[in-house]
């Protein structure tokens, strides 16, 4: 793989496995606005690295931009080494990136299957596209299996009757199922309570122990620890922090407040 | 196509599981209330009707009666009603543009618009199929209005109702138009207005439960197929025994063919799951790669061709139309769609419930005739069955939600 001798090593992770994803100096105006200044990062398989900021610092915008929905103003996303440039977020899709943002977009009527494959059923008899609902159904349930998600009623369970934390679950697993290799989740244990998000964090784990390149968006400082292996820290649009190996939630927030930061005030 | 699982066979016991508890959830009162309701009134009117000595109120030419009033305009219309309801989104407009597309066929038959063709059965043909297209082009009207424009499909159909309805009575100068013992009119009449002949209900209801049977167990439904091929199969050896046969018109065969190919697409091909998809969760479906503005707009020119369907049927039969034709018959419509249980919110509903809803609201009024209630009394009923039914569904809903059974 042609990866950067160019480029300069942003996320030195002792050199274990080859980034998948890169992020290389990506800047986004809004008119006026400027939401993200210059900001670099990796993301690597079989790791997590956080993305974490105060409100407005500009981690929903770095989300946008992987996933798809807004193009940078400038700089660029090298995914396996390859610049890219995703003008919507089908193509993003199209890359094994997938993102689970926090409406979680289920459709509430569906059964687990069918949001599974919503847009993407097998189907037979050519154009009439008849669908092959038990193979969807048996599918779904051994990729659901496999995760160790427990939903009681199985993958013909309606999501309008399952919790807050089945749900996300659900999203996640139907991420995770479409062979993405990289993997954004934004905020999945807010809103969720103690058990469902010790659940959801399991989850992630073993998306991470299979391999998955994990970007993990969130505001709580304890699920940032327990997860991560490494954290980009955004404050005012840039990055001003990178924490790795071993760090503490206060840490993170010293970074995030300003307390701390690599930038100097003055360039902000 | 890619995924991570391979392709096995059923290991999951969760599947089994909710298999055996689907039987429950489908006859439970938030799912099959509306055959319930059918059957309930169907019983208090039959033996209403006995205990003032009149004829059997289930007689076959009665059952034949409710059929015909139920299947058109209303009928035809609430299906492609369900299917736009689904996509999450409204059309006042139906009546309106039936009665355009019926007036458009009045008019080149007594203005011989299309007498160059010179052979009447070609004409006739022409004249239908341009008239199912205009109605088709007045839902596009409507969707490409609702979807470019991003108006409210409520205030867009609002308009087009009152529009429709102009162009109707421009057409045809206000005036009533008959052409009855024309030749175009015969031919019409023979071609799709008359009767297919002399069946058995038995012998036909079990054979369309038997053809919705093999196209369930093609998709892997094995017991949802089980359970419509028995009851099939109970009909047909029922035929035999018991003659219960009436004249079968051919708008009724075409109102059937339309219930059962609209249901099978909505409920076993991916075109059908879309619509649900884009009605349950519009950004959801959007991040799922549907290409929602088409599928949007596509409903609405499904219920054009629907009211195209019913505006030529109608007019074989009766060969005479006038400009007020099925004025407010659009609040018939939603309301069959909404007695049989489909949300106005978009994503959930049956074409099947609509059809027991239709026949509900038929049996209504046609109930109430042969009792000699007035008018009057019926389209109260009929408001209060409204209100009544939606009642339901939402209170049994709660119901379900506390019970946290859904």
């Amino acid at each position: 793989m042609n990866t950067s001798s160019t480029v300069d090593k942003v996320n030195d992770t002792e050199g274990s496995a080859e980034p998948i994803l890169q992020i290389r100096d990506v800047s986004k105006n809004f008119g006026a606005v400027q939401a993200l200044k210059s900001v670099s990062f990796d993301v690597t398989p079989g790791s997590i690295t956080g993305l974490i900021g105060d409100n407005g610092a500009g981690k929903s915008t770095m989300v946008k931009i992987i996933s798809g929905v807004h193009k940078p103003s400038s700089g660029s996303l090298m995914l396996e080494g390859k610049p890219t440039n995703f003008s919507n977020p089908g193509e993003a899709r199209a890359s094994n990136i997938e993102t689970v943002f926090q409406t979680l977009e289920l459709v509430e009527e569906f059964d687990v299957a069918e949001n599974f494959y919503m847009g993407r059923d097998i189907t037979f008899l050519g154009p009439l596209k008849v669908n092959r609902t038990s193979l969807m159904r048996s599918r779904a349930a051994e990729a659901v299996g496999q995760l160790g998600i427990n939903i009681p009623g199985g993958v013909t369970r309606k999501v309008r009757t399952m919790s807050g934390g089945q749900r996300q679950a659900v999203a996640i697993a139907r991420a995770a199922f479409w062979n993405s290799k990289v993997l954004l989740l934004d905020e999945p244990t807010a809103a969720l309570g103690v058990r469902e998000t010790e659940q959801v964090l399991q989850l992630v784990e073993k998306l991470r122990d299979n391999g998955a390149a994990i970007l993990l968006i969130s505001h709580n400082m304890r699920d940032v620890q327990r997860l991560c292996d490494q954290v980009v820290v955004l404050r005012q649009g840039r990055r001003t922090g990178f924490l790795e190996g071993e760090f503490t939630g206060e840490d993170c927030v010293s970074y995030i407040t300003g307390a701390r930061s690599d930038i100097a005030e003055e360039e902000l | 196509m890619s995924s991570s699982g391979g392709a096995t066979g059923f290991k999951d016991t969760g599947v089994e599981a909710s298999r055996l508890s689907n039987l429950s959830d489908v006859l439970s009162f938030r799912n099959a209330g509306v055959f319930y309701a059918l059957v309930t009134i169907l019983l208090i009117f039959t033996v209403w009707v006995q205990l003032i000595g009149k004829n059997f109120y289930l007689g076959a030419a009665n059952v034949e009666n409710i059929l015909e009033q139920a299947a058109s305009p209303v009928g035809m219309m609430a299906v492609g009603m369900t299917v736009l309801l689904i996509s999450g989104n409204f059309d006042l407009s139906v009546a309106s543009n039936g009665a355009f597309s019926a007036m458009f066929i009045a008019v080149s038959v007594e203005h011989d618009l299309f007498g160059f063709i010179g052979n009447v059965e070609v004409e006739v043909i022409v004249i239908l199929i341009i008239a199912i297209l205009l109605a088709c082009v007045g839902g596009l009207i409507n969707g490409l209005v609702h979807w470019f424009v991003g108006l409210n499909s409520f205030i867009v159909t609002l308009g087009t109702l009152s529009a429709f309805r102009g162009m109707a009575l421009l057409i045809s100068g206000r005036q009533s138009i008959t052409f009855r013992n024309t030749e175009h009119g015969e031919f019409m009449e023979r071609f799709i207005g008359g009767d297919i002949g002399e069946f058995n209900l038995f012998l036909l209801v079990g054979g369309v439960l038997i053809v919705v049977a093999a196209l369930t167990f093609l998709t892997g439904r094995q017991m949802a197929a089980g359970v419509c091929a028995a009851s099939g199969l109970a009909l047909i050896v029922l035929s035999f025994l018991v003659d219960y046969s009436t004249e079968i018109s051919h708008k009724l065969v075409v109102l059937v063919t339309l219930v059962v190919a609209t249901w099978a697409v909505m409920t076993y091909t991916s075109y059908g799951r879309r619509v649900y998809a884009v009605g349950g969760n519009l950004e959801a479906a959007k991040a799922a790669g549907i290409n929602v503005g088409l599928y949007r707009v596509m409903c609405f020119v499904f219920l054009g061709f629907c009211c195209g369907l019913a505006a030529v049927t109608m007019i074989s039969k009766l060969q005479s139309v006038e400009p007020n034709l099925w004025l407010t018959q659009e609040l018939f419509v939603i309301a069959s769609a909404i007695i049989g249980g489909v949300s106005l919110l978009g994503g959930a509903g049956s074409v099947l419930k609509t059809m027991a809803g239709a026949i509900l609201l038929t049996v209504l009024t046609n109930g109430f005739s042969f009792l000699a209630f007035p008018s009057e009394v019926q389209l109260i009923a009929v408001g209060l069955l409204v209100i009544l039914s939606a009642s339901a569904y939402v209170v049994a809903g709660r119901r379900a939600i506390a019970k946290g059974k859904i």
